[in-house]
């Protein structure tokens, strides 16, 4: 176990390196590094002045060095916006997008854990086709139109719930909903099928011809094997997720990292823009490593992988 | 397709033939009469699968949306008339007659000719994605499989790091510096995307490479390129188009979100993506302006993906463990 951990780790580091290769060279990309980060209309002294000011006419690899020792100091430099730390600025948004990323896969589960199990157990009934053209469906459509149509019949025309901002239960759950809505259709369609597999195992006829109840048989013995590549979705769709909360954190004016990100972009924010991603970067190898991890340990098999 | 898989399975048996020997096998073995054409295959099992031939002939009319909108959308979808913003579904205008049946958005445009001209920018994202991002993939997955060792490990370890990026954060972070168009978009959707496609099919490639066929076109003293080109790829392909149907919805999506967040082909271009993002700030006066261009995107995505489920079944229902 402790081979695979650390074989594991090492190639998260070299992932992680490469994340920070990516994030420096996503502002070379232009070949004019420092007119991105001008106005429009800065004139060639300007230009000039950052350049040595930013050090953008030493060498690449030189410039890389410095990019990533700061880096390692978790250093992005300062927002050109609000002139604080860009990382700082990051770092306070991250509680609102974990609480909405972890809300969304809460949300997911409900929903997708019963209709996965019905639809597998009652096969071909009404309620079957129903769950699974709710998640062709759930797959089928963008995210933020979601949201946009729950903010208006939910928020504005039934008035059950705020239209926007962070605070209460009530503020969550449409972005919830709305950032777990491609996790919810995925969970149960994995679900259906892998329960479908093992109710046709041995041990589940045994339970039944046991005299078991049904519920006991479905809940406890069926759902619990069932369980194990809904797993693996989970920590698949997490990433996603969290990704995803980019979009919902815009329709519904939630204050985290996605939102940041997008305004960051829209301003032309770049040390904002560098830190974001590297953070979300940093925050999905880490929900992979562990995901994987935990899955060894479920699974010894995969160790020898 | 399946012509071609079972021409694999016969010339394993003739390992010892030589290289103008298979290939006559493989001829002959194509041109049996009992099966007919692929593509005649294709079409009967496409009307006999109901829900898929639903997809293909919504696909059908939206792609003639986008080759001809002028055709189809009622007015100019930039025609501007402030004096009738925001007009709500079946609104006749007056003054001229116009009738515009989905209503008009703030500045008084068609929303169902800004629709029908949106559907151009949609379709041409998520299909050139899929065939750039597609073919660079499963040449990246053929050789990175097919080579093995220092090279496969090499190209394993950009894929990591690719994958290591949230997709919609790398996606958006390169339109916004390479400034949006049309290109920049599709190029910017491409460079998170192939690595499906390699992935998939390297993995495809380390299994037939092994297999007793290919052995035999080793031992035919043929060369890596055509060994890789016309033995081993013809067999790792199918993986690829199913996955690559199944996704050009997903890319419709993200085209979308980011003409949503203003990152997306600019204006004065109508996108899906971007009337919603117009309609967004009237939702709760306007709400035809979001509602219509969402169903939109619903009806293409949910179609490809139907089709998409068709054509997985129809090359081989194994790759069910794809979904």
């Amino acid at each position: 176990m402790w081979g695979y951990i650390v074989r594991r780790l090492l190639q998260a580091l070299i992932v992680l390196k490469g994340v920070l290769v990516i994030t420096f060279l996503m502002l070379h990309l232009t070949g004019a590094p420092a007119e991105m980060l001008l106005p429009e209309d800065a004139d060639i002294e300007d230009v000039e002045e950052l350049n040595k000011l930013m050090g953008f006419n030493d060498p690449l690899i030189t410039q890389y060095g410095r990019f990533f020792v700061s880096a390692l100091k978790f250093e992005f430099g300062e927002s050109f916006r609000q002139g604080e730390p860009a990382m700082g600025l990051v770092l306070d948004r991250v509680p609102a997008t974990a609480e909405l990323a972890f809300a969304a896969i809460f949300v997911s589960l409900i929903i997708a854990i019963p209709a996965g199990v019905v639809s597998a157990t009652r096969r071909n009934s009404m309620l079957d086709h129903g769950s699974m053209i709710g998640a062709l469906l759930g797959q089928s459509m963008p995210n933020f139109w979601l949201g946009l149509i729950l903010l208006l019949t939910v928020s504005l025309w039934l008035d059950l719930v705020p239209s926007h901002g962070r605070g209460t239960f009530k503020h969550l759950l449409l972005p919830a909903i709305t950032a777990g809505l491609y996790a919810t259709a995925r969970i149960t369609r994995v679900l259906r099928s892998s329960m479908l597999e093992v109710l046709s195992e041995d041990y589940v006829r045994t339970a039944r011809s046991k005299g078991l109840r049904n519920t006991i048989v479905v809940y406890k013995h069926a759902l619990k094997n069932a369980a194990i590549p809904v797993v693996t979705v989970i920590g698949l769709e997490l990433g996603i997720v969290l990704g995803g909360t980019v979009v919902t954190e815009s329709v519904f004016a939630w204050p985290g990292v996605g939102r940041l990100t997008v305004n960051a972009i829209l301003n032309d924010d770049f040390p904002v823009v560098q830190a974001a991603v590297f953070f979300l970067a940093f925050m999905f190898i880490f929900i992979n490593l562990t995901v994987d991890i935990l899955y060894a340990w479920l699974d010894p098999r995969i160790r020898f992988d | 397709m399946r012509g071609w898989i079972r021409a694999s399975a016969l010339i394993e048996e003739t390992v010892s033939a030589t290289e103008a020997g298979l290939m006559e096998q493989m001829r002959t073995e194509e041109m049996t009469p009992e099966e007919p054409h692929v593509l005649v295959a294709a079409c009967r099992s496409l009307i006999r699968h109901k829900v898929g031939l639903v997809g293909a002939i919504v696909l059908i009319i939206m792609g003639l949306l986008a080759i001809f909108p002028e055709f189809f959308s009622p007015y100019n979808p930039l025609d501007q008339d402030p004096r009738l913003g925001a007009m709500p579904p079946w609104f006749t205008n007056p003054a001229t007659g116009k009738f515009h049946i989905l209503g008009t958005d703030a500045i008084g445009r068609d929303v169902l000719s800004r629709i029908v001209h949106g559907a151009q920018v949609s379709l041409t994202v998520g299909l050139s994605v899929v065939i750039i991002a597609g073919t660079i993939g499963v040449l990246i997955g053929l050789v990175s499989g097919f080579m093995g060792g220092w090279v496969d490990n090499v190209i394993m370890r950009i894929v990591d790091i690719f994958l290591a990026f949230p997709f919609i954060i790398i996606v958006f972070s390169l339109v916004a510096i390479l400034r949006p168009s049309l290109f920049i978009v599709i190029f910017a959707i491409s460079v998170r995307t192939w690595i499906v496609y390699a992935r998939v099919v390297r993995g495809s490639v380390l299994s037939v490479k092994e297999q007793e066929f290919v052995t035999g076109a080793h031992a035919a003293g043929m060369g890596i390129l055509r060994i890789m080109f016309v033995y081993v790829l013809p067999n790792v392909v199918a993986p690829a188009v199913v996955i690559g149907t199944l996704s050009v919805g997903r890319m419709i999506i993200i085209e979308a979100s980011l003409s949503f967040l203003g990152l997306g082909v600019p204006p004065p271009t109508p996108t899906w993506g971007g009337i919603l993002a117009d309609g967004r700030a009237y939702i709760d006066t306007a709400w035809w302006i979001c509602v219509f261009p969402g169903l939109a995107i619903m009806m293409t995505v949910l179609s490809t993906n139907l089709l998409g489920d068709w054509l997985r079944d129809f090359l081989d229902p194994r790759l069910k463990a794809l979904d």
